[in-house]
């Protein structure tokens, strides 16, 4: 197998998604919490609650303790004069290969929890797909960002 | 030139008044089952009305213009749009004629553009049939203008070729329409299963019972014939007269006996080739050719590729794309690398483990009707077969042929420069058996799509993975560092 891409995302993007994986589960947590009102109001059958109760921790501790990290280790990029080539996925490795004159634009993207510890996203979109870089530091994605559009602007080719 | 703005034919307003009760039949059914009729027949009277009222005033504001930049349409009767779309842009001007139209020698005329979706840019429902062609004249760009003349001349040598009556008959006998008819007959009749009062279905049975066995067995024979020959008409219907002629640098394709219909591929937005063979036709070595296309509204909606003929032998298959779409040049012999034998339990997997789910669920509610999965047990394992069979990739220079199956064997050719990503995906137990599964990404129809063949040799993907890689044409790695 080809060797895999050279740089890590951020380290903080770890935190990122402990963060909002804990905001999904205390909404579904919410949710839970209905199911039992619901359960103990109008005697509804009691392994629903169970069995939802279970899928919860489950989650938990699958989203916030675990997965994230072997998520980053996974996740690699890198950027050649060329190409684009990306490495990411826990249980299934995907990598893929985008030839820089086949991009069409890219755009960094930054929501609250990340503006907070920094770091942004990059989406790199060809005419058929996109890839998302999930996090970088804001300098790094935004040098990504204007470097890959100085890249790809090289040959104007029909499509 | 036509330079004042000008209406629609009035028929138009028909198609608007059909398109909007086609799109809320369905809210009119709901409506009839659970509301007084009385009331029921009130409301519709108003809505029929309200719909004409509003058909005609919408026509009435409707307005297009051809001038030299291009066509400009304006719309809307309380929000005005005006759109303009320049002459450069027009990738292709498609012209049908329905049955209606035809009546009334009209046509209607939609212009694309590069933008990729189900919806034209812009469209014309019902123009008179010599004035949709002269649009066409007008809105096609002459990039150097040459003399009419000269033009002219050249249509009478542009190549060109008719699908015969035989090609089309054995096309539609190939095509598995049976299948079809059979399958829709079954759905509406679960569908009205209920309203058939239960005295038919014992006297039917009654029937069924007391008859020999020959008597069914040619009475389901005629009925399986009888469908055949629908779905045969059927297919001269939406096939006949399919004529492809190529012009300059686009594709002119021409189909159908009722609906005429007359499509424009650019050959420049041509992003792959590829044959399709079926069950039925593989054996006897005939294939139909698509192509797919970036850009320009669907064809139709069960499949986003443009037929570039439906029926031919495969040995003709290289010829023909060579006068209709140079540059593809299509080898007929070429050296497949496969799915290795590791992959086989993977696709048997795949193939079986849904008929063995239904059967079990069947088993534990209708144990007598177990011998359906005796007749549908084998088919799947055999898919299963020919799926990795099937499942292979050649690489031609700066082609790349890609080989696969769902239930039709599709082999497709993508130039290089039209591949837009490369992915490898590999899950743990693959790893194990060093495979992986391979999928590239083009632009289509209908934005992108990605061709997926499963299970190939890791090792192979990494040899495709260098053809397809352009970082070392002339780079070395980047001075991108990470600080």
């Amino acid at each position: 197998m080809r060797q895999p891409p050279e740089h890590k995302i951020d380290i903080r993007a770890l935190k990122v998604w402990k963060i909002s994986a804990v905001i999904y589960h205390a909404i579904f947590f919410c949710i839970i919490a209905l199911l039992a009102f619901f359960t103990y109001k109008f005697d509804w059958p009691l392994w629903i609650l169970i069995t939802g109760v279970l899928l919860w921790i489950l989650s938990t501790c699958l989203s916030i303790f675990i997965i994230p990290k072997y998520r980053y280790l996974r996740w690699r990029y890198e950027i050649f004069e060329q190409e684009i080539y990306i490495q990411h996925g826990v249980l299934i490795l995907t990598r893929t290969v985008i030839p820089m004159i086949r991009v069409q634009h890219v755009e960094t993207e930054q929501g609250p929890i990340m503006k907070h510890y920094s770091v942004a996203s990059v989406s790199i979109s060809t005419a058929a797909t996109t890839h998302q870089i999930p996090a970088l530091s804001e300098e790094d994605a935004s040098n990504l960002r204007d470097r890959i559009s100085q890249l790809a602007r090289v040959d104007e080719d029909d499509v | 030139m036509m330079s004042e703005r000008k209406r629609l034919h009035p028929i138009a307003i028909l198609f608007q008044l059909f398109n909007w009760l086609k799109s809320s039949l369905f809210l009119l059914i709901i409506l009839f089952i659970s509301v007084d009729s009385f009331y029921f027949v009130l409301g519709l009277i108003g809505y029929l009305l309200f719909l004409v009222v509003s058909a005609v005033m919408s026509w009435s504001r409707f307005f297009y213009l051809v001038d030299e930049d291009g066509l400009r349409i304006e719309y809307g009767v309380i929000k005005r749009t005006k759109r303009s779309i320049s002459k450069n842009r027009i990738q292709s001007i498609d012209l049908t004629e329905s049955i209606v139209h035809r009546l009334f020698k009209l046509v209607r005329v939609q212009i694309e553009t590069a933008t990729t979706g189900l919806q034209a840019e812009a469209q014309l429902s019902a123009v008179r049939l010599d004035e949709g062609y002269a649009l066409r004249k007008q809105l096609k760009q002459v990039r150097a203008t040459e003399s009419v003349e000269g033009e002219e001349e050249e249509i009478a040598n542009d190549p060109q070729r008719v699908a015969t009556n035989r090609e089309l008959f054995l096309f539609g006998v190939t095509s598995g329409g049976v299948g079809i008819i059979l399958g829709s007959l079954g759905v509406l009749f679960s569908e009205f299963a209920e309203y058939i009062p239960d005295t038919i279905y014992d006297t039917t049975w009654e029937w069924f019972v007391a008859s020999s066995i020959i008597v069914i067995v040619s009475l389901v024979a005629a009925l399986l014939i009888l469908i055949w020959i629908i779905s045969v008409g059927f297919t001269f219907i939406r096939y006949g007269k399919f004529t492809i002629k190529k012009q300059e640098n686009e594709l002119l394709i021409t189909r159908g006996l009722l609906e005429k219909k007359q499509l424009t591929i650019p050959l420049g937005r041509i992003q792959a080739v590829g044959i399709e063979e079926n069950i039925f036709r593989q054996p006897f070595g005939y294939v139909s050719v698509f192509a797919e296309i970036a850009g320009g509204s669907a064809d139709d909606q069960s499949s986003a590729s443009a037929v570039l003929f439906p029926i031919m032998k495969k040995q003709e298959v290289s010829s023909f794309l060579d006068t209709y779409v140079p540059g593809m040049s299509w080898e007929e012999e070429v050296s497949w690398i496969s799915a290795p034998r590791a992959a086989r339990k993977y696709y048997l997997f795949r193939s079986i483990i849904l008929p063995v789910l239904a059967l079990a669920v069947l088993w534990y509610f209708y144990p007598s009707f177990m011998w359906i999965g005796l007749l549908i047990l084998p088919i799947a394992i055999f898919f299963g077969w020919l799926r990795y069979k099937d499942t292979a990739f050649s690489i031609q220079e700066n082609m790349l042929l890609l080989r696969y199956r769902v239930f039709k064997r599709m082999t497709v050719q993508v130039p290089h420069r039209r591949i837009q990503a490369f992915e490898e995906k590999q899950h743990v137990i693959q790893r194990k058996d060093k495979v992986a599964t391979l999928s590239l990404s083009i632009i289509s129809q209908l934005g992108g799509k990605s061709f997926t063949l499963k299970e190939l040799r890791t090792e192979d993907i990494e040899q495709l993975n260098e053809w397809y890689s352009t970082r070392n044409n002339r780079g070395k790695r980047s001075s991108f560092r990470k600080r």
